[in-house]
């Protein structure tokens, strides 16, 4: 959970549950976690960023040294930022700071230095306590070329993430800073503490390997595979292939794109390379269209040698696009033809615009189910439910979206037809009451002043032209129509 | 938005009846609820036994039977309910039957989680006393195996099918669930079978809570039962009594699936159907099938079983040939008078024996008090220190038989208040054993009389504030932190209190929005948890044993204890059915002295005899007078040792009356001021009216003792000691307000009648009143008075022995391990740290000084101890590595005794120490990585000495090397603090600030609000009183920082000291969390 700056006046913190969150602030609006507004925010800053300096990468919050102190006050991102041989790197700190506060993310912090480590122990503008407020405006802390030991040296060895057992014991043998650690001898911290304590010494003496690095080119989204030796069967070959096609496929779909060629190439053991290239139908970036390809690319495939590596490339793109499938026409039952249309459809509405229908466990007809946005993946949830002769079937409840008052006449043998908009629908047959209580310990039903609405009696009824319906009387006495059966 | 359709909402609606549409014929209102579930389905049931009962009065039921889950732990308070009511209590229960074995599905709403999956439920009724006690028998058998998932075998039910009455239960019995997965020729075995089995004694259980899946099967229930010409019937499996205890249930059913309502789905019950319903809406609904209401009160009358008729008798002891119990408890007690009392012999006592023998013979108690004197014996043969303590001190018999310490002859107790023929209830023995060998004693009475025959007394334990408040805010979605945070509002007040004062600012004062609709469910939830079981645990010490086999009484089943074994039903349930209750307690303090007295022995070579200690010693007075009562046993309280200077007791009875003094019914009855004044002359001795005087005389005319009050209603009007009792126990513990005003009335009578004035009168009534509840029978006040001299004595001239036995004896008494250390420093005590090469598992004595052993370092716990005691019982390892190697233990364990300073005889500086460990620890690891022989110095800063006292402390509770506070007072002398031995140089009046660890809070319920705060420096204690005001301003601080710093008035009464707080500080609010483990509210 991310909070907004008054929701964090009111106590609500990120990690905290909703009910928790919404019982300190009666009026709280919550919003669901959104992956791909922060992706298009981390990705808004770095193209920022890179007007800046021409190597920069988002380390994003599972980066962050110390996961306590990514998650403590709503969230917040890291980059990695390369300053070399772009001149005051002062003024290149101040121009970053400004540029995340231009866009609405400050007030940020920079610090620089030499490694990683110091670089983001200098965002506390030199004063050694990682719990300083995250949103406190601090200047940005330069660290001078080779000081980056000598500046982590007063900073708390918990600002690495170590584990519990490990800063315990360094606490009792009276380590409290990384300058006690780093000067410890290597040897000796690795024959105690293993190759946990070994990096933790490392980053302590500002060892760092982590770093900023180019983005990618977009254009050409390119997967590389190492096979652990040379591989002389098409077997273990498609088992990579598999995995190396989804990475693909996931940097196909990040960029909007579809594959209209795909290159595949082999490294050998004499060092030569084979390529051919593998073009599907119709653009896909779906992984099972593009495996099918390439798997009988693979598979008529003479070699000279045995490959150490294969490598992935998508040679020629265009947009993700498609038409509208018909699953009924025989030329669509092909996955990279749904899979296109999907991707049509998610390249202009969004990725969440395909959705499937998930069961979900619940007594209330809403409950039982929800549309949930159906990943590139090709995971699918539903459930069917068992016919009598042993086939299942899937029945499907269509909810209006607010259940619809409606107007019910019963007659000598109970419910006889109820209208809906303009329609009187004649009852043939119906069963209930089942009746059902919503939950009352959630303020969301159409109950009166703050009060969970009472119990409702449902009943199914056929109509006349076969059509089944889910209506329920509610309390004092009121129908509504909650949806029908497909 | 989707939704998928349950299947049989679909499926019924081809095959849906018309019925309901038909007109009716007038309803009947003979109903009988024959399925109803308490609070004993424990959570699954939301109302206890006397609410179900009183709302079956309330909707006109006139007869309504329990069934709770495998259980009959409800059934004396639902009797004991029907009668107040005037409801015919039947007992029942709903059985768990099948094969024990794999664990019920989740999401199964109504099922006992972890009941077996091939299991099924089955109603059961008992008829008549045969029926009960197959009931009793069936429900300890489905006990007897793994923990929390009883089943009782089908053909274990076919064996103790007499005298029941049987119906196929609920959707989860194995009928009605055979027909929904539509094996109706097996259904019809079934219930051909049970038919078979119970004769005529079966009938179809049908139910109707708005459900489509109960509906689809009702129907062919009924078809069943006709088909066979077997009765069915209408049951509403009754789960909460009102409509709105189906959020409690509801919260219930979640934390039995260990999740929160937002997650529980159906696993909650899809409405609020199952409460006790109203039968003219039962009959309405049933309208156009009469039969199946009409068969419920039919079946009633045939289940006439009450509890009543349970007649539970004691074993038989065995007596010599030719001896009966009586002769041979009177051949006891004669030679148990000779020894107690050798010459002092008169005929006084032997009219008393004589009395009491005689009213134990005509109550037929005389094999009781030959199996108690056999327990108290064999504790003796087995070297367990024991003590009777309560009324039962009030008899001379149990003194006689070694039972009791105190001769009541000689204090002039009253021998009615422990028995009385008129009340013709069991008498309450108590008898307390040393703590730590109990379980031998306990052991011994299960093999004497078998588990067949004896069992620990259970105790259901229930709601109250806090626990209410935390489960409820969990299942709720609320953090763990936030549900801290709203316990901390309950405070320590019942559920139902607690929930009000959550809507009355609680939750606001917790941060939390009272607008918020969950917020407001919250306080209603916590409300209805209100006294509700949550778990059953063991008693703390009451055994029950009966002649005939216990299981036919009331079920018997396996405790969390590895060998115990305890019925269902708790103390109070034992009256009602004339169970007689034996307590073997564990009392901490026995443990103390008898371990204290080997130590003398064993290092001083002196033996002591608690029978012969001189009661008389000034010296021992003296200690006590000063209040330097830090573990002596009953004093060591904050108001008891706010009173031991003003009460200056110089005789053993001055400690009989400390003891009672400092309780709440005399606080409550204003009495301990009166009292004090008079002791200290400052104000007259009176009395309510002359014929008193002989009574109260003792106690400066102000009534202390339960016995007083008897005897005052005796002296005043006119009772017998049987009235006088009656009076006693109608003002008790539950009170009746009938039986009250009965009573009373009869005890105002009789004032006038002996021309007492009516305002005299009304003033003799109501300091009786005030302390009939709560306060001490004299005899249990003089027998824990002996252990409070006993321990006295032991600190004054054994100072060393004292603390190390106190320390062994942990966890016990109101300080943590830092402060008995601190406190035997201040006696001149040398106390020398763990140390690997010299200490024991316990705390020893080495040469006159405290050795401090291993069982005081966090993290070694009992495999710790198995492992090391072989290695210091032999050659113990001479240096760092053996340690590591030889010792068996963890790294964190081994970090632990570095950090402890146990090894500084073989390394010195204990993070060297340490460091070195760590070397040999991963030295194991293989031969790539072999352990260098490397000597240098290592590279870790030596302890700082407040490092030092922080590590003593943070391991072990306490620091040989001295007080935490040592370094910190030049800080808190800047702002103001002066050391706590500074106060008594310091005038009434004085503005003072001090500065401590805070080792002790107390807030009780008879201090109407004020906050009692004992602060340890590095000198002493000081006592800190806070108003109510002042305490809600700094709840917070007070009640959470370990270090305190507090200015205000002191105070000097009597020589007593207490400093009146108005300012409080955290001098550095992370300061001091390692030092202290404090005595909180309790």
């Amino acid at each position: 959970m991310a909070t907004s700056r008054e929701a964090q006046a009111r106590g609500v913190t990120a990690g905290m549950a909703l009910a928790e969150a919404t019982a300190l602030a009666a009026g709280l609006v919550a919003l669901p976690w959104d992956e791909e507004r922060i992706a298009r925010a981390a990705l808004e800053v770095t193209t920022a960023f890179l007007a800046a300096s021409p190597r920069v990468s988002c380390a994003g919050m599972s980066s962050l040294p110390s996961g306590r102190l990514a998650t403590g006050r709503g969230g917040a991102g890291l980059w990695w930022i390369d300053a070399a041989g772009l001149g005051s790197e002062a003024r290149l700190a101040g121009k970053l700071v400004a540029i995340a506060g231009g866009l609405g993310f400050g007030p940020a912090r920079a610090g620089v230095a030499d490694s990683a480590i110091a670089a983001y122990a200098a965002t506390y503008g030199g004063r050694a306590d990682p719990r300083r407020p995250a949103d406190a405006a601090v200047r940005p802390r330069i660290v001078p070329p080779g000081a980056d030991a000598r500046y982590l040296a007063p900073f708390p060895v918990t600002l690495l993430d170590l584990d519990d057992d490990l800063a315990e014991t360094l606490r009792s043998l009276g380590l409290v800073n990384l300058g006690q650690l780093a000067a410890l001898d290597a040897d000796e911290v690795e024959a105690r503490f293993g190759p946990e304590g070994l990096a933790a010494h490392r980053l302590a003496r500002g060892r760092d390997s982590r770093g900023p690095s180019t983005p990618r080119d977009d254009a050409l989204p390119v997967v590389e595979v190492e096979l652990g030796g040379p591989v002389a069967t098409a077997e273990p070959l498609l088992f990579v292939l598999k995995g190396a096609l989804a990475s693909l496929s996931e940097a196909l779909h990040a960029r909007g794109l579809a594959a209209r060629e795909i290159a595949l190439a082999l490294q050998l053991d004499d060092g030569t390379a084979a390529e051919r290239a593998v073009r599907p139908a119709r653009p896909t970036s779906h992984p099972d269209a593009l495996f099918d390809h390439c798997r009988l690319a693979l598979e008529g495939w003479q070699l000279p040698e045995p490959a150490t590596a294969l490598r992935l490339s998508a040679a020629v793109t265009v947009p993700a696009s498609g038409e509208q499938g018909d699953l009924l026409a025989p030329r669509w039952a092909d996955p990279s033809a749904l899979a296109a249309a999907f991707d049509r459809i998610r390249g202009s509405e969004g990725l969440d615009a395909v959705a499937v229908p998930e069961v979900r466990d619940g007594h209330l007809p809403a409950d039982q189910g929800a549309w949930t946005p159906a990943r590139p993946d090709g995971q699918r949830h539903g459930r069917r439910l068992p016919a009598g002769d042993g086939e299942t079937v899937v029945t499907a409840l269509r909810t209006l979206s607010v259940p619809t008052p409606v107007h019910v006449r019963l007659g000598r043998s109970g419910l006889a037809a109820f209208k809906h908009g303009d329609h009187w629908h004649d009852v043939a047959e119906w069963c209930g009451p089942e009746r059902l209580a919503p939950r009352w310990w959630r303020h969301d039903g159409p109950g009166p002043a703050g009060e969970p609405s009472g119990p409702r009696d449902y009943y199914a009824a056929r109509t006349a032209d076969g059509a089944l319906w889910l209506l329920y009387r509610g309390h004092p006495d009121q129908w509504f129509l909650e949806g029908w059966l497909d | 938005m989707v939704g998928l359709t349950a299947p049989g909402r679909a499926a019924a609606l081809a095959g849906r009846s018309r019925a309901d549409a038909r007109s009716a014929a007038s309803p009947r209102s003979d109903y009988v609820e024959l399925h109803c579930h308490s609070g004993f389905s424990l959570l699954d049931g939301a109302s206890n036994p006397e609410a179900l009962i009183a709302r079956a009065s309330a909707v006109g039921l006139t007869a309504v039977a329990l069934t709770d889950h495998d259980d009959l732990g409800g059934a004396v308070r639902w009797a004991e309910a029907g009668k107040e009511h005037g409801v015919e209590a039947i007992v029942g229960l709903e059985l768990t039957v099948g094969e024990p074995g794999g664990r019920a599905a989740p999401g199964t709403p109504g099922r006992i989680e972890g009941a077996p999956a091939s299991t099924s439920h089955l109603t059961l009724l008992a008829m008549d006393q045969s029926g009960y006690r197959n009931l009793s028998r069936l429900v300890t058998l489905a006990r007897s195996g793994e923990r929390g998932t009883p089943a009782a075998p089908w053909d274990e039910v076919e064996r103790y099918a007499a005298g029941v009455f049987c119906l196929t239960g609920c959707p989860f019995g194995d009928v009605p669930q055979r027909l929904a997965r539509d094996d109706e020729a097996g259904a019809r075995d079934r219930l051909g079978r049970l038919a078979e089995v119970f004769g005529g004694r079966v009938a179809v259980e049908c139910w109707d809570h708005a459900l489509a899946s109960e509906r689809a099967v009702v129907p062919r229930l009924v078809a069943l039962a006709g088909s066979l010409d077997l009765p069915w019937l209408v049951t509403n499996d009754v789960h909460y009594a009102t409509p709105r205890g189906r959020l409690v249930h509801d919260v219930l059913t979640c934390l039995r699936h260990r999740t929160t309502l937002d997650l529980a789905g159906t696993l909650l019950r899809p409405n609020g159907e199952w409460h006790l319903k109203r039968p003219d809406r039962i009959a309405h609904r049933w309208r156009h099938y009469p039969e199946g209401v009409a068969a419920t009160r039919e079946v009633a009358e045939r289940c006439a079983f009450r509890m009543a008729a349970l007649t539970p008798t004691l074993p038989v002891f065995p007596t010599p040939p030719g001896v009966s119990a009586d002769d041979h408890l009177a051949a006891l007690v004669g030679s148990g008078a000779r020894e107690r009392y050798g010459e002092r012999l008169t005929a006084r006592h032997q009219a008393q024996l004589r009395h009491e023998l005689d009213v134990i013979r005509r109550l037929q108690l005389a094999g009781y008090f030959l199996i108690v004197w056999d327990i108290v014996r064999e504790a003796n043969r087995l070297g367990v220190l024991a003590q009777g303590r309560g009324s039962a001190a009030n008899s001379a018999v149990c003194y006689c038989l070694g039972i009791t310490a105190i001769d009541p002859i000689g204090m002039e107790l009253l021998f009615e208040r422990f028995l009385s023929e008129d009340r013709r209830e069991a008498p309450d023995i108590d008898i307390d054993f040393a703590h730590n060998d109990r379980e031998q004693v306990l052991q011994y009475v299960y093999r004497r009389y078998g588990r067949d025959h004896a069992a620990m007394v259970c105790e259901a334990i229930t709601y109250r504030g806090r626990a209410a408040v935390r489960d409820a805010a969990r299942v709720l979605g609320f953090s763990v932190q936030q549900a801290e945070k709203l316990a901390d509002e309950a405070d320590r007040d019942g559920a139902r209190e607690a929930g009000e004062k959550l809507l009355a600012g609680g939750a606001a004062a917790a941060d939390l929005d009272p607008a918020d609709h969950r917020v407001r469910m919250l306080a209603e939830v916590v409300r209805g948890l209100h006294q509700l079981p949550r778990h059953r645990s063991i008693h703390v010490g009451g055994f029950v044993l009966t002649a005939e086999p216990l299981a036919d009484v009331v079920p018997i089943e396996p405790a969390a204890m590895p060998e115990r074994t305890v019925i269902q039903w708790d103390k109070d349930d034992l009256d009602p059915v004339r169970l007689i209750k034996i307590d073997l307690l564990g009392l901490g303090m026995l443990t103390m002295i008898q371990k204290a007295i080997q130590l003398i022995r064993l290092h001083r070579g002196v033996s002591v005899d608690l029978a012969r200690l001189p009661m008389t010693d000034p010296a021992v007075y003296d200690l006590l007078c000063h209040a330097d009562t830090i573990g002596v046993f009953q004093v060591e309280s904050r108001a008891q040792m706010n009173t031991l200077p003003r009460l200056a007791p110089r005789a053993f009875y001055d400690l009989v009356v400390e003891v009672a003094l400092i309780r709440p019914g005399p606080i409550q009855g204003e009495m301990v001021h009166p009292y004090l004044r008079r002791r200290a002359g400052l104000e007259p001795v009176t009395y309510p009216h002359p014929s008193l005087e002989p009574i109260l005389e003792r106690t400066l005319g102000v009534p202390l003792f339960q016995e007083q009050g008897m005897q005052v209603a005796i002296a005043a009007a006119g009772f017998t000691p049987g009235e006088a009792d009656e009076l006693r126990r109608a003002m008790g513990h539950k009170r009746s307000h009938e039986r009250m005003a009965k009573i009373c009335g009869k005890l105002v009578d009789g004032m006038a009648a002996n021309g007492i004035e009516p305002d005299v009168a009304r003033r003799i009534f109501n300091q009786i009143s005030a302390f009939a509840d709560y306060g001490f029978p004299e005899s249990h006040a003089a027998s824990f008075a002996l252990l409070v001299y006993a321990s006295a004595w032991l600190k004054l001239y054994y100072p060393a022995e004292f603390a190390c036995a106190l320390l062994n004896a942990q966890p016990m008494g109101f300080y943590a391990p830092g402060t008995i250390v601190e406190d035997a420093k201040r006696h001149g005590v040398e106390v020398r740290g763990v140390d690997v090469m010299r200490s024991a598992w316990d705390c020893s004595i080495e040469n006159g000084a405290l050795r401090i052993g291993f069982r005081q370092v966090a993290g070694l716990g009992s495999k710790a101890r198995e492992r090391l005691e072989p290695l210091l019982a032999d050659a113990r390892p001479a240096s760092l590595e053996g340690w590591v190697h030889e010792s068996g233990l963890a790294v964190p364990q081994l970090r632990a005794l570095a950090e402890a300073g146990a090894f500084d005889g073989l390394w010195p500086n204990r993070r060297s120490a340490l460091w070195e460990v760590l070397k040999h620890t991963r030295g194991a690891a293989g031969p790539l990585a072999p352990v260098a022989q490397d000597r240098r110095a290592a590279p870790v800063p030596a302890l700082t000495p407040v490092e030092l006292t922080e590590a003593d402390y943070r391991v072990t509770g306490l620091s040989p090397a001295g007080h935490p506070m040592r370094h910190l007072r030049r800080a808190v002398a800047r702002l103001g603090a002066i050391p706590a031995a500074e106060l008594e140089r310091r005038r009434d009046g004085d503005w003072v600030t001090v500065a401590g660890l805070v080792i002790c809070r107390q807030r009780p319920g008879t201090a109407k609000g004020f906050c009692f705060v004992t602060l340890e420096d590095e000198t002493g204690l000081a006592n800190v009183v806070i108003t109510p005001k002042l305490f809600e301003e700094h709840k917070r601080l007070v009640r959470r920082s370990p270090l305190l710093l507090v200015s205000g008035v002191l105070q000097e009464e009597q020589g007593v000291l207490n400093i009146r707080g108005k300012q409080f500080a955290a001098p550095r609010p992370e300061a001091g969390a390692a030092f202290v483990t404090s005595h909180d509210f309790h």
